[in-house]
């Protein structure tokens, strides 16, 4: 097993794998940015490097400067976490080569897997369906010939997109060119990369995604999640299992993945995302890294995915012979934002921050912290478990009357409203609820 | 406008010659006002030292320092003067004194591995070989 894990990351998830390193007597580095200097997981850390300014580009994406911390340091092995360097092939590479282990799959497998267009062949030869979509469109009549072939409404997306950047919806032909060139606009300035296809959109899809867990020839299912719940394709709530599947659904989706994965000899952890709509699972995309939301999955397997993760990673085998899935868990996570201005990222002091008792919260966060601009904006991410579903939201609704946020907006009041929503609590919600609740039905919302 | 392209915006600005701009365009706008090289590290020290006329020159980046020979206490130093070399993936930086005075203190030996913004020596400012 590693000595020293250094954690590539901040916040709430440099916390979560801290602390699983603990509990596997693993001692721990924090890397953090100037900005991050009395953050919560830099104290916890057993030891602490500072790694570059404020800015992501020159910290927590600053290869080298990770890697030199680890060399120095003499970590052994490198967590990366979520977003940042997490699905960063040469990263990962880089680490070996530096005599640390990546804690995450192989540098081949998050390029196969990762890339959106690369994943979607990959499903496609293992005979998954894909969600009906468009060659790269380079000009106008290819534009509007290709939305007519998937019929409308139809998704633009920019083909290196992401967290709810770069997609429009065009609900008819006449908003096609001028949806079609916003995105075009916003892809080159963010992605550097211009390039547009249209998708299909599905109006009443649920989304669902496995979560699994790969070892020398094993490839272990640790159960599903419904992340349906979206405000500009970012998930806010979510629920394990999904349980708007059925029996014979359930082993339906268990077979595809298998039907992806099997024989591709995927260590590490990873999730297969979906979309649910008539019955049918259309191959979305895979993550081959630690998900935000892993939690939710962790109450109802009574698995610790962190500490199976780096297991793994260390070649050995982890002890996940029988699991039984029990009961439901819901997490709903709490953003900084504005709750006036249409969501935007709010920073500054957080004055009150009080969570619930009786709920997992897991937080890099307390009162008297300063958001800074400089990276998410997540705030809490809280879970509840309990037999039911039903139960479980009740619990829900109860520690969300226990949240209080001072100093900084956040989407608290939005979620309270949506775990009080007859469509939660009926079970009835698809991956455009959130914005029909809210009362964002303008056009220029996104999709 | 997101915190990206802000960043990416304020990148471009910053290599561009220009001392203050008004800047507006989306219903952003935006006003930037530049100090002039060499004064903002100089108030970032003085913040960090309440002694003005001491200089931390402290570590650009992750990495193993190596520093310059005949390096110690007393040691005259000039302004944009090598006073050490920072060893990064198999690359070597130099790091150069941004002021002009005399060493006090060598907080770091040689090879040893330093963070960024670790300090490595303190000077204190004089206008000898400026």
């Amino acid at each position: 097993m590693f000595k020293k894990v250094l954690i590539a990351n901040r916040g709430e998830i440099a916390i979560r794998i801290i602390r699983a390193c603990q509990k596997m007597d693993i001692a721990t580095v924090a890397v953090f940015s100037k900005a991050d200097q009395g953050a919560m997981f830099v104290q916890l850390a057993d030891e602490a490097i500072c790694i570059g300014p404020a800015a992501a580009k020159d910290s927590y994406l600053n290869r080298e400067a990770i890697l030199m911390a680890g060399i120095n340091i003499h970590a052994d092995a490198i967590h990366p976490g979520y977003g940042f360097l997490s699905e960063d092939e040469l990263f990962a590479q880089m680490c070996e080569e530096c005599g640390m282990t990546w804690i995450g799959p192989q540098a081949t497998h998050i390029r196969d897997f990762s890339d959106k267009t690369h994943s979607r062949k990959i499903a496609l030869s293992r005979g998954l369906t894909v969600i009906p979509g468009s060659e790269m469109i380079s000009s106008e009549p290819q534009l509007y010939a290709a939305a007519n072939k998937l019929g409308y409404p139809v998704l633009l997306k920019a083909s290196h997109g992401g967290g709810g950047k770069g997609i429009r919806k065009a609900n008819s032909a006449k908003e096609l060119l001028a949806k079609y060139e916003t995105v075009k606009e916003e892809a080159g300035m963010s992605f550097l990369d211009s390039t547009v296809y249209l998708e299909r959109d599905f109006e009443t899809a649920r989304h669902i995604e496995v979560q699994v867990l790969g070892w020398r020839d094993h490839l272990m299912i640790l159960g599903d999640r419904d992340c349906s719940l979206q405000k500009h394709r970012q998930k806010i709530i979510e629920e394990s299992n999904a349980s708007v599947l059925n029996q014979a659904e359930r082993q339906q989706l268990y077979q595809l993945v298998h039907q992806l994965l099997d024989g591709a000899h995927y260590e590490s952890l990873g999730t297969v995302e979906f979309l649910f709509v008539h019955h049918q699972f259309y191959f979305l995309e895979m993550n081959t890294r630690l998900q935000v939301e892993h939690g939710v999955t962790e109450e109802t397997s009574q698995v610790d995915i962190v500490q199976a993760q780096i297991q793994v990673a260390a070649r050995e085998t982890p002890n996940l012979r029988t699991i039984h899935f029990k009961g439901h868990a819901i997490e709903c996570r709490l953003n900084a934002e504005n709750d006036l201005e249409e969501g935007q990222f709010e920073t500054g002091r957080l004055d009150q921050f009080c969570l619930p008792e009786k709920a997992r919260v897991d937080t890099g966060l307390k009162a008297g912290d300063q958001v800074t601009p400089y990276y998410d904006r997540l705030l809490a991410k809280i879970i509840v478990s309990a037999k039911t579903r039903k139960m479980a939201i009740l619990k829900m609704q109860d520690a969300l009357e226990q949240v209080r946020v001072e100093g900084i907006g956040s989407n608290l009041s939005e979620l309270r409203q949506l775990v009080h929503s007859k469509a939660f609590m009926e079970d009835h919600y698809t991956i455009h609820s959130v914005e029909e609740l809210m009362g964002e039905t303008k056009n220029e919302s996104y999709a | 406008m997101n915190i990206t392209d802000v960043d990416h915006l304020l990148d471009k600005l910053e290599k561009m010659n220009f001392s203050e701009v008004d800047l507006e365009f989306d219903q952003v706008k935006i006003h930037v006002k530049k100090e002039k090289s060499g004064v903002s590290s100089n108030t970032e020290r003085t913040v960090n030292l309440p002694n003005t006329n001491e200089v931390v020159i402290k570590s650009p980046m992750v990495g193993v320092v190596h520093l310059e020979k005949q390096l110690k206490a007393g040691k005259a130093i000039k302004q944009g003067e090598v006073v050490a070399q920072i060893e990064s993936m198999k690359l070597f930086n130099d790091v150069t004194s941004t002021q002009a005075g005399t060493i006090a203190t060598i907080h770091v030996k040689n090879g040893d591995p330093v963070a960024y913004d670790q300090p490595l020596m303190t000077l204190v400012k004089g206008n000898q070989n400026v």
